[in-house]
């Protein structure tokens, strides 16, 4: 389920707390890089990172709810797990709506802690593969001539080769055509596919 | 004018001509006195004879200083300068009353008019002054004034909206008027004993009005009585407020009689009540946040080692679990745990250090003095429903304290105490209030003593600690607060535990030398 390349990256000012949680991840054989500051964390951010954050919210300088907001403004696909103290309820409501996956308050255990790695994992992976596909959908549809796609346009609005020929003003014979260009090059082998596709564009 | 007018008008005038000027003059009934310039009486009327007992010979030629009282003379002269200057018919001295001065050298009071007369041309046009007397009637006016009195009494009554008592304390009975009785909830006579007049008022202030009464009768008092205390309606329990305001009066050194008034204060005593419930709340409100973010610090300190205590923990747990034991991991754990469970005290104590805040200012105290203040301070709090009992030793020397922190303790142990009482509806609550050097040692002590129903013995152990609560809307700091107070300025707080008829707590204070 972990994939080698898959870090945890932990952001934490407390040099303790960085060591003992690293120490923890690592005889999961989890591979783990910890930074003292969200500033020196997003030093180091590039977009292909994979795996996820475990940031504490509470930080002298950027805190954790800010480094989630810049992250989310970086295209990054990892999930970030913050870490709580008492009396921060309102932190976590705006960070749940910002998108993070999950809470742990301290002290945490490590039964939990590697749960929450392992599902933000998951999430990551799967992030990762929609945007894959996503841009997979992309390539295949700008293989599309000018033509092709104005006539997809029509096709997925359910309109009959006639009809379409009717308002372009050319042969149904030739809309035949143009449609069996458009499935070979998109690779769907029916309507609802190519509809979908168009959709997930 | 006609013809005929001309000749009325001629005739009126000759008769007029025809009449003496004296007989005129004497027919007056008020006393006139003609005047000349140079202040010379020319001429008395009969009735100004009368007034002044003196025969014509005797007052005419003389001046008219003569016939005042030695006081106004010297002001007289130049009030006369400045009328011969402009003279008209003017009242004298402003309509106010005046004095003149008879033959047998008694005061009259009068109002005195002046109207200046001119001579006819042959005696050279010389301006002389009627002066005309009008003797003030002494009893009408004494009779105006009382009615004027009584009236405007009447109104300060009605506006006051006051009822008036009058205690006769040789035969103990008390006249009250109507509004006296609607007061006293229709409860009372015109005239009743005093027994009657004390059964209406509610029996948790009955001994608090008994004591006022015995001070105001006292003649070694000032004969003051004021108070304030409910009237209850004996049928459904109706209470009122009322404020009284009364003076002893004294005969032969013993209390005759007490007159005053009463006063419906419901109103101010619900909103005083209303008042202090709100800040009762507030400052329960206000320490619940104060404990909340105390413990919110001590989270905060405290969080981060935990964190790094347990994970190191389980590092090691798992480190000795494998095998080989791995023997590097486990020492960097265990070494882990030590420090920050070092790090975590230390960072404990810093907090408490800073709570603490800098060294309490202590001063050279006079606890008889701060026994004072406290009690004005319980009782603008509303605090006021019980026999207080003072028991302070003179010339007690000073104490080293910090006056504000000792005045705090005592406020709290008094209010615990007044709403102990209340709780369980003791009718003739009390405190006694003790202040006494403590045996040999250099140490004052302070005692304060209720008649509620005292420390359940359950509980005693735990009062002092804190979030401890008997009280349903308690918070549970008060004594524990207190306590620690008390324990900064080197003294001590306890609670006596075999004290049974009421709750009695002490505290000591070193003395300042």
């Amino acid at each position: 389920m972990t994939p080698e390349d898959f870090t945890v990256y932990i952001v934490d000012d407390d040099a303790a707390v960085r060591r003992s949680l690293m120490l923890m991840i690592e005889q999961e054989a989890i591979a783990v890089k910890v930074f003292d500051s969200a500033e020196a964390f997003l030093e180091h951010y590039r977009s292909q990172l994979k795996g996820c954050i475990i940031a504490d919210i509470h930080m002298p300088g950027m805190d954790g709810l800010q480094l989630q907001e810049i992250l989310g403004t970086r295209a990054c696909t990892m999930p970030i797990i913050f870490l709580t103290g008492y009396g921060t309820i309102p932190q976590s409501v705006r960070a749940i709506k910002a998108g993070a996956v999950d809470f742990l308050t301290k002290p945490i255990t490590r039964a939990k802690l590697i749960a929450c790695i392992r599902s933000a994992f998951a999430e990551c992976e799967k992030l990762m593969q929609t945007n894959q596909h996503n841009r997979n959908v992309q390539s295949l549809l700008s293989k599309l001539t000018e033509r092709e796609r104005e006539i997809l346009e029509w096709v997925v609005q359910g309109l009959s080769n006639k009809e379409i020929a009717s308002h372009l003003g050319i042969s149904h014979r030739t809309v035949e055509i143009h449609r069996s260009h458009i499935m070979q090059k998109s690779g769907a082998t029916n309507l609802l596919e190519l509809a979908q596709l168009v959709n997930e564009n | 004018m006609s013809r005929e007018n001309l000749t009325a008008e001629q005739s009126r005038s000759a008769l007029i001509d025809s009449i003496h000027f004296e007989e005129l003059f004497d027919a007056v009934v008020d006393a006139m006195l003609l005047v000349d310039s140079s202040g010379h009486i020319v001429h008395a009327n009969p009735a100004a004879l009368r007034l002044f007992g003196y025969a014509h010979e005797e007052i005419c030629g003389q001046v008219v200083e003569n016939f005042m009282p030695d006081r106004f003379r010297k002001h007289h002269r130049q009030h006369r300068k400045r009328f011969n200057a402009e003279p008209r018919k003017r009242p004298m001295g402003n309509s106010c009353e005046l004095m003149v001065l008879n033959r047998h050298g008694e005061e009259i009071a009068v109002n005195i008019s002046l109207c200046p007369v001119t001579a006819k041309e042959q005696d050279h046009g010389q301006v002389c002054v009627l002066v005309t007397f009008i003797v003030l009637d002494r009893r009408r006016q004494a009779e105006c004034a009382l009615r004027e009195s009584e009236e405007r009494l009447w109104l300060v009554k009605q506006a006051a909206n006051a009822g008036i008592f009058d205690i006769d304390c040789v035969n103990g009975r008390v006249y009250c008027d109507d509004r006296m009785r609607e007061l006293w909830w229709e409860q009372a006579d015109e005239i009743m004993t005093l027994e009657h007049f004390f059964a209406a008022i509610h029996p948790n202030d009955r001994t608090k009005c008994r004591k006022v009464f015995n001070e105001a009768v006292n003649p070694d008092e000032e004969g003051k009585c004021r108070s304030e205390f409910r009237v209850l309606r004996l049928s459904d329990h109706s209470e009122r407020w009322i404020a009284t305001l009364g003076q002893t009066q004294f005969e032969n050194g013993l209390a005759s009689r007490i007159v005053g008034i009463a006063r419906d204060i419901t109103e101010r005593k619900t909103l005083e009540l209303t008042l202090q419930q709100q800040r009762n709340e507030t400052e329960t409100l206000f320490n619940q946040q104060v404990a909340i973010l105390t413990a919110v610090a001590v989270a905060h300190e405290l969080n981060s080692p935990l964190t790094a205590i347990s994970a190191y923990s389980e590092v090691a747990q798992r480190a000795l679990s494998v095998s080989p034991v791995d023997h590097d991991k486990v020492r960097e754990a265990f070494d882990g745990c030590f420090k920050q469970a070092q790090h975590a005290g230390k960072k404990l104590y810093e907090l408490i250090g800073f709570l603490q805040g800098r060294e309490v200012e202590t001063e050279a105290v006079n606890l008889n003095r701060v026994v004072e203040d406290t009690l004005l301070q319980v009782r603008s709090d509303g605090y006021d429903a019980y026999h207080l009992t003072l028991d302070l030793e003179p010339d007690l020397p000073a104490v080293k304290a910090n006056r504000v922190q000792i005045q705090r303790v005592m406020v709290n142990l008094i209010r615990n105490a007044v709403e102990a009482m209340r709780a369980a509806d003791i009718t003739d609550s009390e405190i006694t209030i003790a202040v006494k050097t403590l045996g040999s040692e250099n140490t004052a002590m302070v005692t304060i003593v209720d008649n509620g129903p005292g420390v359940d013995p359950e509980a005693i152990s735990r009062i002092f600690e804190p979030f401890f609560t008997t009280k349903p809307t308690g918070f549970g700091m008060g004594l524990s607060i207190s306590r620690a107070l008390i324990e900064t300025n080197g003294g001590q707080l306890w609670v006596d535990p075999d004290f049974r008829q009421g709750a009695q707590f002490h505290f000591t204070l070193p003395f300042a030398s």
